[in-house]
């Protein structure tokens, strides 16, 4: 069981190590072990056959009695499972850290239940099926500590869920061969692992498997080699994605401890010493500095480059020349949002298609050959990297820094959504002017070589002007003020751009694009369609709270986004609604907590409650 | 040991805020603060969360804000104690204290207060322009106050 590293066999049906090992074990299925790991060491728990649970017990090797406590753990992470990052640590009774999770593929476990217990499978009508319980009691019993009736432990790649009835579901295990859970001892160390003998119902699969367990040196946290990552998977032909730095972060992360992971990418949430509201005015008032590499960037180029994204994406691209950009949606054939994006013309063959989905190229890559095109669609987010600076003193601040290759263009007459070459210092890049916050501002996508001397210098540019560096809170302030919609919450691929709010992205008159059937019998009467709401009061909205008729029970909407406008000092909400309630000027109930104990009083407006005329950006 | 501060907070706390300190209390982030006159008098205002402030203020605040009608509660806790103290001990009290991410001590500006543990004691540390002059204000328990007190000597005869 275990190995001993000198000897150690090689092991061919899981990845390769992460590092120097200093002792790995194999785990059977149905079985368990304690090992002991100290101060610093790493544990990495690896599902070899997929879909199988792995119970996981940590102790203070000098005091067993501090040992992981869930409730502790959820409470002072106020997430359900501890993730890499900023809420990562797993916690004992008196509050100090145990392990840590660094790195973690699955992205799915459970710790509302005990491993599994001789109870569980007398009460199925299996008495004397083995269990994970039973199983550390065995293997704990060396080290004095008392058998229990059932262990609380952390059941890693145990898929559970809470549904709306307060259940407890649990299904199939998530995890595929090779994933991986990757822990830092904080303290010295028993531990204890099971493979979980559960073959009665589908949690391992039916059919119970063998876990493995690595532990590598603590001189690692010496070396950058673990990286904090949360593992990703957009779809089943693509392959799992672990959360990244940009060009940026290197010189982020010296400025706030507040990342979260945001499409693969560690973003800030907000900085150190500033804030969500001091970074919003920033932006509002003078300017603000963002990183926004997460979004995805594609080349499409080719002899039928037009013609393919005339057929994929909503807008008329005819009207997207050279040098210019146009926002619109990438569609499904029933008319739902695929991605939304912008689409940048270099010329009649060559675009740029950026969103927010790595499925992006492939999903323009199948439909061009369904069609027969000749087009190459190729992912270059890896080699641009962008940055968004934004507010009102955007401009005065480039102005000074900024070259163009063409002589005939200048900041000033560089319009709304209108890009070219450019130089700010002697970085190349190509600057943009567009943006995600309803404030005049530009992007610059450069190579991820010049990331941090762009980001140094627009810093110390600016900083006279008062610019900040921007955390997602305060973008999501300002960008729900502004009407922007964010997938997953404004629109999924079963919404409609009517549904969104885009609607006006779909350029109907072009005579064949993807969803056009089923757009032209929804534009009639879309289901529901996009409203803001101002709320009376300070009470914040919530997404996926139900909107009413006043005074009536059944709903007519949910609220998509919400939060309290600084700039307007009112309670906003962008919502969608059936369309006999979305006329400007009607009023509505939101009904907060459980809809029935509070509800409070919105007026329907425009989708963009602050600047809904788009001045500010068109400055 | 000086007078507690008034906390504020409610559903109607900005507002309130801004009733009595004007838009610009809505600049704040949490953790930011910002000094002001109210009433002719002095007034420090400290935001911990959307609709969360505490003040120190000499005046009456509770018939300022009575008349307000708003869904708040003020009140002076009597289970917390701020001390006042001389701006030269903050980087020793720096060295000493801990913080728990995303918080940081690390060149702590003016106009800003951290949560931090001093040798496991949990307290706000703020720092602020007091009546034109620059302090560090503790906020602590009060049932810790004599043994912060204890610490904050050793840490002033280093």
């Amino acid at each position: 069981m275990t190995a001993n590293v000198l000897s150690a066999p090689t092991y061919t049906d899981i990845p390769s190590p992460l590092g120097p090992i200093i002792a790995e074990y194999r785990i059977a299925p149905g079985t368990a072990i304690s090992y002991s790991v100290t101060q610093g060491q790493y544990i990495q728990i690896i599902d070899v056959a997929g879909a199988q649970c792995s119970d996981f017990l940590a102790f203070n090797a000098n005091d067993y009695g501090q040992e992981i406590d869930s409730t502790v753990t959820r409470t002072l992470n106020g997430v359900t499972n501890p993730q890499a990052g900023l809420h990562s640590k797993y916690f004992s009774p008196s509050m100090q850290p145990l392990v840590e999770v660094i790195q973690d593929t699955c992205g799915r476990h459970d710790s509302f239940f005990l491993a599994c217990t001789p109870r569980y499978y007398e009460d199925a009508g299996y008495p004397g099926h083995p269990s994970c319980s039973d199983n550390f009691n065995r293997v704990l019993a060396p080290h004095g500590m008392a058998s229990r009736s059932g262990w609380p432990a952390i059941n890693f790649f145990y898929n559970t869920q809470v549904d709306c009835h307060g259940h407890i579901l649990s299904e199939e295990s998530w995890s595929r061969s090779g994933d991986y859970v990757l822990l830092r001892a904080h303290q010295d160390l028993l531990c204890a692992s099971s493979a979980c003998p559960d073959d009665i119902d589908p949690a391992n699969g039916w059919q119970p498997t063998s876990i493995h367990i690595r532990v590598y040196g603590a001189d690692q946290s010496a070396r950058p080699t673990f990286s904090r990552a949360m593992g990703r998977r957009v779809a089943a032909d693509f392959p799992l994605r672990l959360t990244q730095d940009s060009a940026f972060t290197p010189c982020i992360r010296p400025l706030t401890d507040n990342l979260i992971e945001y499409n693969g990418f560690w973003v800030p949430n907000s900085f150190a010493h500033q804030g969500d509201q001091a970074e919003y005015w920033a932006l509002r008032r003078r300017a603000a500095l963002m990183d926004l590499s997460a979004l995805r960037k594609f080349e499409v180029t080719g002899p039928d480059a037009f013609a393919l994204l005339q057929y994929a994406f909503s807008r008329n691209v005819e009207k997207i020349t050279s040098g210019r950009s146009g926002y619109g949606c990438l569609l499904n054939p029933h008319g739902g949002i695929v991605d939304d994006g912008i689409v940048f013309c270099f010329g009649p063959t060559h675009y740029r298609y950026v969103g927010n989905c790595d499925t992006d190229g492939d999903w323009l890559q199948r439909l061009a050959q369904r069609q027969g095109w000749c087009v190459d669609i190729e992912a270059v987010s890896d080699r641009i990297h962008n940055l968004a600076l934004q507010g009102p003193k955007s401009r005065d601040i480039l102005r000074p820094l900024t070259s163009f290759a063409d002589p005939t263009v200048t900041l000033d007459t560089l319009g709304y959504f209108q890009f070219t070459a450019a130089r700010v210092g002697d970085i190349p890049l190509l600057l943009s002017r567009t943006g995600y916050t309803g404030e005049l501002g530009y992007e610059l996508f450069v190579h991820p070589d010049k990331g941090a001397q762009l980001w140094h210098l627009l810093l110390q540019s600016g900083q006279s002007a008062g610019l900040l560096p921007l955390g997602m809170q305060a973008l999501d302030r300002a960008r729900i003020e502004a009407g922007l919609l964010a997938s997953g919450y404004e629109f999924d691929d079963l919404t409609s751009p009517y549904q969104a709010g885009i609607g006006w992205t779909v350029a109907m008159k072009k005579p064949d694009f993807i969803g056009k059937t089923a757009l032209e019998k929804i534009r009639q009467h879309p289901p529901k369609v996009a409203v803001g709401l101002v709320l009376a009061g300070n009470e914040v909205a919530a997404q996926g709270q139900n909107i009413y008729p006043r005074g009536e029970r059944w709903r007519i909407g949910q609220i998509t986004s919400a939060t309290f406008s600084p700039i307007l000092n009112q309670s906003i909400a962008m919502a969608q609604v059936v369309p006999e309630y979305a006329a400007p000027g009607t009023p509505v109930e939101i009904g907060l907590l459980d809809g029935i104990k509070r509800r409070v009083v919105a007026t329907v407006g425009p989708l963009a409650a602050f600047d809904p005329t788009k001045s500010r950006v068109r400055i | 040991m000086e007078h507690p501060p008034w906390d504020l907070a409610g559903v109607d706390g900005l507002a309130v805020a801004r009733s009595l300190f004007g838009p610009e209390v809505d600049y704040l982030a949490p953790f930011q603060s910002m000094e002001t006159r109210l009433q002719d008098k002095n007034c420090s205002v400290l935001r911990l969360c959307d609709r969360n402030f505490r003040i120190v203020y000499a005046g009456p605040l509770q018939q300022l804000i009575t008349p307000l009608k708003a869904k708040i509660w003020l009140k002076q806790f009597d289970w917390l104690a701020r001390l006042s103290l001389p701006i030269s001990l903050l980087p020793e009290i720096i060295s000493q204290a801990t913080v728990r991410p995303p918080h940081r001590l690390k060149d702590i500006p003016n106009h800003r207060a951290v949560p931090a543990q001093l040798q496991g004691m949990p307290l706000l540390i703020w720092q602020h322009p007091h009546q034109g002059q620059p302090i560090l204000e503790l906020h602590a328990a009060r049932q810790d106050l004599k043994t912060l007190t204890s610490k904050l000597e050793q840490i002033q005869s280093l």
